[in-house]
């Protein structure tokens, strides 16, 4: 889809995640593009880094974002989440049903290596997500949530809490643990793949 | 690694993460599944008065259509022949008739009222 209202999009663009959902209510095309990217790149990354592959995250962010859509009617605008925590939660739930059911508290990210071998720096950049994702991997689930959500998404701890549905200490101590566990997972592979070659 | 120690190769990696951004198809699926969720919106608003309704339509449908309109005809021509054809009977039903001023009606003699008033 092409954008056919550039002015319109530059007008709008100041206006919040809540006052987009409004307008969105109201069959606006541009606010639908505004929400699409400032919230669809956040469900995707939350996703991937919690599920480790590409294909399911996608399934997942598009899930979501259909949700919000079908939310904007009802939306309360100043209401307690705003539509980016509120997408964070619907993300999280979707991702933790997937690892349930698949009986898997980790998922290894093969299938970012298809996307556009020819480039070197791609190459790279996917591997360092595979390291990422493994790392993440090793996490119990909410740890691994509570990381991708501060240290990447960079939510406040108050709306972790909100997304995850914790108390604000216990996010504290769940982001400072898991990003322990992480760097050390880290270091380990790191070793590993120095002592292979 | 201590708490509030950083780690450089993990907030590389974190950089790195953030800087993901969707493949150009899923923000098309996205798109459309928005398109189809506002077009569903757009036909579920409830079908409003046709163009070209104006005030009158909007007065003949709070009379309850033609058939309320009609009603409310009859019911003023019924009052205009009332006051042309029976000038003696409301006479009678007004002032000087037994309904409010004649002397057997039931209204009350303000005289006795104040009488009774200065009794107490």
């Amino acid at each position: 889809m092409t954008d056919p209202q550039p002015e319109a999009r530059d007008t709008l663009d100041a206006l919040s995640d809540d006052a987009l959902m409004q307008l969105f209510a109201r069959g606006d095309r541009v606010a639908a593009r505004l929400l699409t990217q400032r919230l669809l790149p956040r469900a995707l990354r939350h996703a991937a880094r919690v599920l480790g592959n590409m294909a399911e995250a996608e399934d997942v962010a598009q899930e979501a974002m259909m949700r919000l859509w079908q939310r904007a009617e009802s939306w309360q605008n100043g209401g307690p989440a705003t539509p980016a925590t509120w997408l964070h939660r619907v993300v999280a739930n979707l991702a933790v049903d997937r690892l349930r059911r698949a009986g898997r508290a980790v998922g290894l990210d093969e299938d970012l290596r298809d996307e556009r071998p020819d480039a070197e720096a791609e190459m790279i950049r996917v591997d360092r997500m595979a390291a990422l994702d493994a790392g993440l991997a090793t996490l119990p689930e909410r740890q691994r949530q509570a990381v991708v959500l501060r240290h990447i998404e960079g939510l406040s701890n108050p709306d972790i809490a909100d997304v995850l549905g914790i108390g604000v200490e216990a996010v504290e101590s769940l982001t400072a643990r898991g990003k322990r566990a992480l760097s050390r997972a880290l270091a380990a592979r790191k070793e590993d793949l120095s002592d292979a070659t | 690694m201590r708490p509030d120690d950083t780690d450089p190769d993990l907030d590389a990696l974190f950089d790195a993460a953030r800087q993901a951004r969707p493949p150009a198809d899923l923000t098309e699926r996205v798109l459309r599944d928005a398109a189809g969720v506002q077009d569903a919106l757009r036909a579920s608003v409830p079908v409003r008065a046709p163009a070209g309704r104006g005030g009158f339509g909007r007065l003949l449908s709070a009379l309850g259509g033609w058939p309320g309109l009609s009603g409310v005809t009859a019911a003023g021509v019924f009052g205009l022949a009332l006051g042309f054809a029976a000038p003696d009977l409301l006479d009678q039903l007004s002032v000087g008739g037994a309904l409010w001023g004649g002397g057997g009606g039931w209204a009350p003699d303000l005289a006795d009222l104040a009488v009774e008033f200065g009794d107490v």
